[in-house]
């Protein structure tokens, strides 16, 4: 197979369950050895599309090819996929070699290439020792790694992760999500990982798609998606967004009584549209006293104010918007009170005009 | 109120004393030197239960007993796994319909089931009574038992351990035997002493559809007509008693630790 032919190409695919639609229209490919996460809210379809991959549920209509051979009818069984479960799914009545080994059974090796392949992917997840271990004995940490060793050790073309990470504590889950990188990069097995947490997508991914009510609103590089969202959802939903509602006039976000603001405009709006001028925490900067920054600028107070060590987080009420924008700035210079005003001021170019 | 004197206390007293007492006598009257079970008790004796091993038709009576039990729980148990599971894994159209007129039987008089199936035995399909036409009938008395127990098990376990056996390489088969029976194990032994004690301890049916050979309920059946042969009686019904008793609690105990360590991943 060509290795510039993407691994999975999506066309058109939707699905219904019943009168309930879960998909649509969702075309896009999966690069070869690419990190490729599926971020969503719950109940975007993100799971669900991640087990069509898989071959759990069907499409209701569109193509998947998974390696350039069409998928349609091909069991979850025959394909090149292998699965992390997000419960884990490991198998309670066997042990951590032979729940490693359930797969390999399917396969033409003799019993000592299993035994091997069993012990390298051991190895593989840190493991080494453990192999006979009783399923109930091992920590939620210790079933994720045997989760995705049974899966590796079948050496799909493409692994399918659903939320592996979401039982662990947060400490547990930031040394996973860097060992899974690592181990990505090892193996260099196309990883398609499913989340609903937005910073864990934006460590680990080559490429995210954003889903919500069973679309992809933007597929990019987490660098992108931060940089130019789509629009204000994904604009919302990746970071923290500072958001000044208005109308698209002439170029330019028109917010009524607080002026008009240019941006770089993302995408196509028609005159006169609803509008967002887009405005991150850290491009903000904070000056003492009512109108003394320079132009573009907004006058507020500050309301609240979060003390991170290396930056503060500010809370500031802008007269004219109904919710406080987010400052982040370094912490250098003396810190502003609480209920002193300020003015908010940005880089020309830093703004974005964004549609709903 | 927390005086010495409790009204739920005497009511669970006499509960149980009613519910075990008039059980619990047989073994003392089988234990009884008399022809009659009556107080006072004249002297303890085991000639009782020596004399059984003498009764060969006892002996007969107990053997087919035992037969039909063994053949009812196996082929009961068969019969029900695919059910529960069908029951269990799929959303099938009308399902709780289906599984209501599963467990019908478990309501209906087992005269009536057996009347019925006199009539179709010996005038529809005209077939002979036999050892067989009973344990065909105890089949249906004990299928919504075996059903109800293998679902509960099945119900227990995360669905997603038989999607992961598909996406590792099994077919519908390997993961039938590799997942699936295994992890309904104790529900499947649980199952077959179910069906073995409840067609061992049959009466209506039996009685209705045997032919020459007689079970051993319908053997005690048979001997009430004599008086002196009451004591034999009694010791025969205080050993089906234990046994019966160590079957049901040998059954619990193993589903018991079924339930238990379906959940393996709870700490």
């Amino acid at each position: 197979m060509n290795p510039a032919t993407p691994i999975i190409e999506l066309r058109e695919v939707e699905k219904r369950f019943g009168a309930l639609t879960v998909l649509r229209q969702i075309n896009f490919d999966i690069a070869r050895g690419e990190f490729f996460s599926l971020l969503g809210p719950s109940g975007c379809g993100k799971t669900t599309l991640l087990r069509i991959l898989a071959g759990i549920e069907q499409p209701s209509s569109g193509t998947l090819l998974i390696d350039g051979q069409p998928m349609a009818g091909v069991p979850a069984n025959r394909r090149p996929t292998n699965m992390v479960f997000q419960s884990y799914a490991i198998f309670p009545h066997l042990n951590v070699e032979e729940n490693i080994g359930y797969g390999l059974r399917n396969q033409p090796l003799s019993k000592a290439e299993a035994q091997a392949r069993v012990a390298e992917a051991l190895s593989l997840v840190k493991l080494d020792g453990l192999g006979t271990r009783n399923a109930h004995q091992l920590s939620g940490g210790q079933r994720q790694r045997v989760a995705l060793a049974r899966a590796l050790v079948c050496r799909p073309k493409v692994l399918l992760l659903d939320e592996p990470l979401s039982a662990l504590d947060k400490k547990l889950r930031e040394e996973m999500q860097l060992e899974l990188r690592a181990l990505q990069r090892t193996v260099g097995i196309t990883f398609v990982f499913v989340t609903h947490d937005q910073e864990e997508a934006l460590t680990l991914s080559d490429r995210i798609a954003i889903m919500a009510e069973g679309q992809v609103m933007q597929l990019d590089t987490p660098r992108g998606l931060y940089e130019r969202p789509a629009n204000r959802r994904v604009a919302e939903f990746v970071g923290t967004m500072n958001l000044v509602p208005g109308r698209l006039c002439g170029g330019r976000l028109d917010a009524g009584a607080l002026g008009a603001f240019a941006g770089s405009m993302v995408g196509v709006l028609p005159e006169g549209a609803e509008a967002f001028l887009a405005l991150r925490p850290e491009k903000l900067v904070l000056h003492p006293g009512a109108g003394s920054g320079g132009n573009p600028s907004l006058a507020g107070r500050v309301t609240e104010a979060a003390y991170l060590g290396d930056r503060i987080h500010y809370q500031v009420t802008a007269e004219g918007l109904d919710r406080p924008l987010s400052v982040s700035v370094n912490n250098v210079a003396e810190g502003f009170g609480l209920g002193t005003p300020v003015t908010l001021s940005w880089a020309e170019g830093a703004g974005l005009i964004l549609g709903p | 109120m927390r005086g010495k004197f409790n009204i739920l206390w005497v009511y669970a007293g006499f509960f149980i004393i009613f519910l075990y007492g008039p059980v619990l006598l047989m073994p003392v009257f089988a234990l009884n030197d008399g022809t009659f079970a009556t107080f006072p008790l004249k002297g303890f004796t085991l000639k009782n239960f020596a004399a059984m091993a003498a009764n060969t038709s006892m002996i007969l009576a107990f053997q087919n007993s035992l037969k039909i039990a063994v053949f009812v729980a196996v082929l009961s148990t068969a019969l029900a796994i695919p059910a529960a599971l069908a029951l269990t894994r799929f959303r099938l159209p009308g399902g709780a319909a289906i599984q209501s007129f599963m467990m019908l039987p478990l309501v209906i008089p087992s005269i009536v089931i057996a009347v019925a199936l006199l009539v179709i035995i010996l005038k529809i399909l005209g077939i002979g009574l036999s050892l067989f036409t009973v344990a065909a009938g105890h089949v249906i008395v004990c299928l919504p038992f075996c059903i109800s127990v293998l679902m509960s098990r099945l119900e227990g376990f995360d669905p997603s351990l038989e999607e992961a056996s598909r996406d590792l390489g099994c077919g519908a088969w390997t993961t039938f035997w590799r997942l699936t029976f295994p992890l309904a194990l104790p529900g499947v032994i649980s199952s077959l002493l179910m069906g073995f004690i409840i067609s061992f301890d049959e009466f209506v049916i039996a009685f209705f559809l045997t032919g020459t050979e007689t079970t051993l309920p319908v053997y005690l059946f048979s001997q009430l007509r004599f008086p002196n042969k009451l004591p034999g009686v009694l010791a025969l019904g205080s050993l089906i008693l234990v046994g019966s008793a160590l079957l049901v609690i040998a059954a619990e105990v193993i589903r018991k630790r079924g339930v238990a360590s379906s959940n393996p991943g709870d700490f």
